[in-house]
């Protein structure tokens, strides 16, 4: 991907080029560079399909004044036999066709498969980005939305190349053959055409807009009543039914206007049918009736002319106001919309560019293990300097002026109510979070200002949610450390007291399909002490990690990690387990006392 | 029995909306009429032409086909929008309204009860505005048949003979797609699935510092999900060549026949045109495989939609007015969950006015005995009254504003705080809102906000206490006979809870009062304390007279719940730190 990026460059710039027309036909400038990053790889085959237009557009281009010929020539003068000759002649040309759309079909699949590849690595990437940078849940809804959200962008674009291309081309065609034809026939059809193109040209993006309002309103439906039913309880318990499906309704009704209002934008096909198709048909026997009586144009060159017109024209027409624009404004609300929930990356976040974040395998190695001691040049005290946390910049503070040292190797309870603010804590001492004043340092040095891929060699947070993701047990106990031996890996379940879950798994190598589905919590719980009882890290926060174990498993695990070197922070989750704790940090508001 | 109540549902949704569906129906037929008119009229102004005839009636007619046509088009077009916009509103609307009423009693998720309102309501609203065009254009096409026929019978002839084998290959493509599009499909979900299962590890993830581990794993399945790709192409490649090429060849042969009928002189050399046109037309029957799918589709929607509306609502009493005082009583009373009976014949009495404080191990149906007041869940058994009358006698309305709740967790509904803490009570002055906030002690906080009582609840950052505080202010703003606190105070410090407590006192010291709780502090300022032990309450006394049981005194030291009370203060004694919630008089 490296060796790529001068041509992303280039592409890019050729892309902004382009913009000006897509931006004009409904997409947006981050849509457009989207599009411009998802189909670069497709170059080559994009090409291959122009050149196999050419071929596709040949009975087209013929019809007409094959069509002329067959009559002038053949059926009107008492000669089928050559009439019948003609019309071979078309035969071949959609033999030709069809060899064609055979071939742009190969060409087709090298476009748009790495196109859907590229769009599902960006999406995936930056929507585990935002998830793990950002405060609020992810939501799933949103990504499962994503994912279809990629493919009809897949299948649109398949279907625009398809449908969108020929049509193009058939207009062209069509034109042309007519201009061979006869060239004042041909410009009866050309100028009424070419304004009712331009008309409907312009006239998309405006119904990309309203589209894509129609698609937010759906969203705001989606959104209004989502609430409404998780706040279910409490609405029934206010007796608040009818307000609460007042909002809903004033998002329904929006959603009902924004659909008339898309509708009656898309009536605008039938006038742009009528003058750029119709128009130059009437225009054709008026005049054409003319032309023949005086004998400037040929009876069979009339017909040809009208046929162009009824038999190429006015479908392609009609395809393109109506199917097409139907693809292209959808195409345009959906990759607006991808580009919004996963913008393009700039130069400089391009994947394979030296950003912190795309190197963290090589942590382990460079740290040293648990059972060595920690690294010479680190004394890892962690001192908590006024340290103050609120969640906006309105919001009463869950932390104020905290002021703590943690030394090397203590072993610390925090406790408190729930919603006081322990988490956030430990997320703050773990420095995966932001305090809004005041520090935590580590050895001197803000966690916050750590690099990336130094922090969890230093600090492991294991939450309260315990993550064992699909894999073998080998891979997830061995998530932070991977060069870690088996005797190693077993040694620790042996001191964590997991060797029985590991006995009724399957040993290292059992694969856990769905460890969701098929451990409990407690289980998982334990796989996560597990994996962070092996990092690197010399100090430990487990926040409520072992709230699904029993009171046994919890002590057993807990004084695993009290015997395990480095430093110990429990959010705690029972008594017992803040009396095993060397000190203890009281939460109450705002306040916190050591004891 | 779903797809009866979606059948229903399609025939109330078409009714619904008879008058523009009429009008759409003789628009679409205006339409189709004029488009059959069209190629023989065209073939009549061009032989006209090839004649030497007068061109001014043909083209005259020919322009009033397509103009009518036009119109009619244009018409139908935006009644369909229409008809459809309208009755995708008015489902909506009517499974909001049914899911509302049905409130916390059904067990259908969110995320699916949205789905079923956001995507299945417009997929069954379509379904009148279809049907019609579908039966107009397969009319249409009919009729396009037909005039092939009367124009010329050998062309119509060719086309009837080698039209069925495009539609016979289109079929066979079909069904080849089918399969690679499941397999499609399923590497899809894997992607997803794995996605989500990340997503719940965002926060492991970001401590550890595996963003590009987490992707790679992710995308794991992207190489089966090209390849299934890249099979669906190869089925397209197999067929999409083969129906251009039978149909165009149609076309030619139905020409070719035309043509020599031309030469034989039993056809006119517009007449030709005119076969062109009717060959096109008649085309679209094949078109129409495509509209039969969506009605499938459309009918799909109504049945997931009518297995919402099929749900059961709970059913209003009659009495409209409040019940004579707040005095509780259960009788009797069992609730079964999952098989199991959470209440098993309980009978608890509170007098009018008393605070109680209802107690019990986690899962003990302590909540559930609490929704039973408000009537948010029924018992199976039993009876529960308020003031001497059954709950099920009143009317919902005048239920909910005889009982009133604060919750461990309050959902917050409204499009600011303000509107969030009086929902649901309009009726109520503005300044109720703020009295009750100032009680709640959440005056001072929601002052502090960027928008005031403005904010909207969704952007307020809020700690878990604060929310609560909120949950309790919206709870005393309503003037009520019973309180129901279930939790609502469990995330307060100390310090704080002692004034809510004392506000609490002060504004309901006259009202009944449920307090469910887990801290024992809590406990001991209500008059007396009802002790929930499997599914019956096994004593109904104060505090301090309990105390001395272990048993009683086990019920606080719960460890799953541990983490909300203060975890060293077990052991002695609790005395009310407030005078908190006791009755005043």
């Amino acid at each position: 991907m490296r060796s790529r990026r001068p041509a992303t460059h280039q592409l890019t710039t050729k892309a902004a080029a382009h913009g000006a027309l897509a931006t004009h036909l409904g997409l947006s400038p981050t849509a457009v560079a989207l599009l411009a990053d998802s189909l670069r790889d497709g170059r080559r085959p994009l090409r291959r399909i122009a050149a196999l237009s050419v071929a596709e557009s040949a009975p087209a281009l013929a019809s007409g004044w094959v069509t002329a010929v067959a009559l002038n020539d053949g059926f009107l003068r008492g000669r089928p036999g050559i009439g019948l000759a003609w019309l071979g002649v078309l035969a071949v040309l959609y033999v030709v066709r069809a060899v064609a759309e055979r071939a742009v079909l190969t060409s087709l699949a090298a476009v748009i498969e790495p196109m859907r590849d590229r769009l599902t690595h960006h999406v995936v990437h930056n929507t585990l980005l935002q998830a793990t940078t950002s405060d609020q849940s992810p939501d799933t809804a949103g990504v499962s939305r994503l994912s279809s959200q990629i493919d009809s962008v897949r299948d649109l674009t398949g279907a625009l190349l398809r449908t969108a291309r020929p049509l193009a081309v058939t207009l062209i065609a069509a034109s042309a053959g007519l201009a061979a034809l006869d060239r004042l026939l041909a410009l009866l059809v050309i100028v009424p055409l070419g304004a009712a193109v331009a008309v409907f040209g312009w006239s998309m993006r405006r119904l990309t807009g309203l589209r894509r309002a129609t698609v937010l309103a759906a969203e705001e439906v989606a959104g209004q009543s989502g609430e409404a039913l998780t706040c279910a309880r409490d609405i029934t318990s206010l007796g608040a039914e009818e307000q609460a499906a007042a909002l809903v309704a004033e998002r329904v009704d929006t959603a009902r206007r924004s659909l008339v209002r898309v509708g009656q934008a898309s009536a605008l096909r039938t006038p742009v049918v009528l003058v750029g198709g119709y128009v130059p048909l009437l225009g054709l026997l008026l005049v054409g009736g003319h032309l023949t009586d005086v004998h400037a144009v040929t009876t069979g060159a009339l017909i040809g002319a009208v046929t162009y017109v009824s038999g190429s024209v006015i479908p392609a027409l009609q395809l393109m106001t109506g199917t097409v624009s139907g693809y292209w404004s959808q195409f345009g609300v959906l990759l607006n919309r991808l580009a919004e929930a996963a913008p393009v990356p700039t130069p400089d976040t391009l994947p394979g560019a030296p950003t912190p974040r795309s190197t963290p395998r090589s942590i382990p190695r460079s740290t040293p293990r648990p059972t060595q001691t920690s690294g010479p040049c680190i004394t890892p005290d962690i001192s908590v300097e006024s340290l103050t946390f609120a969640y906006g910049p309105g919001a009463e503070p869950v932390l104020r002026d905290l002021d703590l040292t943690i030394p090397h190797g203590d072993h610390l309870a925090i406790v408190g109510a729930s919603g006081i603010g322990k988490s956030t804590l430990a997320q703050l001492l773990a420095g995966t979070r932001a305090p809004t004043s005041g520090a935590v340092r580590v050895a001197g040095r803000r966690i916050i200002d750590l690099p990336e891929e130094l922090r969890p060699g230093l600090v492991a947070l294991v939450p309260q949610e315990a993550y064992v993701f699909p894999g073998t047990v080998r891979d997830n106990l061995g998530y932070l450390a991977p060069q870690l031996t088996d005797p190693e890996l077993l040694g620790a379940a042996e001191a964590l007291g997991m060797l029985p879950l590991l006995v009724r798994l399957g040993g290292l190598d059992a694969w856990l399909p769905d460890p969701v589905g098929t451990l409990s919590s407690g289980e998982r719980q334990l796989i996560a002490l597990g994996r962070t009882y092996l990092s690197p890290a010399s100090v430990v926060v487990l926040d409520e990690a072992t709230s699904h174990l029993d009171r046994a498993a919890e002590g057993r695990a807990e004084a695993a990690f009290q015997q395990r070197h480095g430093t110990l922070v429990v959010i705690a989750h029972r008594s017992s387990s803040a009396a095993r704790a060397r000190r203890v940090l009281h939460l109450d508001g705002d306040r916190a006392t050591l004891t | 029995m779903p797809a009866t109540t979606g059948g229903r549902l399609l025939a109330a949704t078409a009714l619904h909306a008879r008058r523009r569906l009429a009008l759409l129906t003789a628009a679409l037929a205006v339409r189709a009429a004029a488009g059959l008119a069209v190629p023989v009229l065209t073939a009549s102004a061009v032989d006209a032409v090839v004649r030497h005839g007068d061109l001014r009636g043909p083209v005259a007619a020919l322009a009033a086909a397509l103009t009518v046509g036009a119109a009619g088009e244009v018409v139908g077009s935006l009644l369909s929008v229409s008809v459809a916009a309208e009755a995708s509103a008015w489902l909506r609307m009517r499974t909001v309204r049914h899911l509302l009423a049905l409130g916390p009693r059904t067990s259908l998720p969110v995320g699916e009860a949205v789905t079923q309102m956001v995507q299945a309501a417009p997929q069954a609203a379509a379904f009148p505005a279809q049907a019609a065009g579908t039966a107009v254009s397969a009319l249409g096409s009919a009729g396009a048949l037909a005039a092939l026929w009367l124009t010329d019978w050998r062309a119509g002839l060719v086309f009837a003979l080698l039209s069925p084998l495009s539609a016979l290959v289109a079929r066979r493509f079909v069904t080849a797609a089918g399969d690679a599009d499941a397999r499609y499909l399923a590497a899809r979900i894997g992607v997803v699935t794995a996605l989500v299962s990340a997503l719940a590890g965002a926060r492991t993830i970001r401590a550890a510092g595996t963003l590009d581990v987490e992707t790679r794993r992710v995308l794991t399945p992207l190489p089966e999900l090209s390849a299934a790709g890249h099979a669906i192409w190869r089925i397209q490649r197999g067929a999409v060549w083969k129906i251009g090429l039978l149909l165009a060849l149609t076309d030619i042969a139905v020409l070719a026949a035309a043509g020599a009928d031309v030469t034989a002189g039993r056809l006119a050399p517009g007449g030709l045109l005119a076969v062109y046109g009717y060959l096109a037309l008649a085309s679209g029957l094949l078109d129409q495989i495509d509209t039969v799918l969506n009605l499938a589709q459309a009918r799909a929607g109504a049945a997931r939609l009518g297995a919402v509306l099929d749900l059961p609502l709970p059913v209003s009493g009659p009495r409209l007015a409040r019940p004579p005082s707040g005095a509780v009583s259960l009788h009797g009373v069992t609730v079964r969950r999952a098989g199991r009976r959470v209440l098993d014949r309980l009978d608890l009495e509170i007098p009018d006015g008393a605070s109680v404080a209802l107690v019990g191990v986690t899962g003990s149906g302590k909540t559930l005995l609490a929704a039973l007041l408000g009537r948010l869940a029924d018992p199976d058994e039993g009876e529960v009254r308020i003031g001497g009358v059954p709950v099920r006698e009143l009317d919902l309305t005048t239920l909910h504003r005889t009982v009133v709740y604060a919750f461990e967790r309050p959902a917050l509904t409204g499009r600011t705080l303000h509107e969030a803490i009086l929902f649901g009570r309009t009726d109520l002055p503005d300044p109720a809102a703020e009295d009750a906030a100032r009680a709640a002690r959440a005056d001072g906080f929601i002052r502090c906000l960027p928008g005031g009582y403005r904010t909207p609840p969704a952007l307020a950052p809020m700690s878990g206490g604060q929310l609560q505080r909120v949950g309790l202010a919206r709870a005393l703003a309503r003037p009520a006979l019973v309180h129901v606190l279930d939790d609502a105070t469990s995330g307060l410090d100390t310090v704080t809870e002692n004034l809510v407590s004392r506000a609490v006192t002060e504004r309901l010291g006259d009202r009944t009062r449920l307090v469910v709780t887990h801290r024992p502090t809590t406990a001991a300022c209500c008059d007396l304390v009802a002790w929930l032990h499997r599914g019956r309450i096994r004593a109904l006394a104060p505090h301090a007279a309990l105390w001395a049981d272990p048993g009683y005194r086990a019920v606080f030291a719960d460890p799953a719940d541990a983490d909300r009370t203060d975890a060293t203060d077990l052991d002695t004694e609790q005395p009310c730190a407030a005078d908190g919630l006791r009755h005043t008089s």
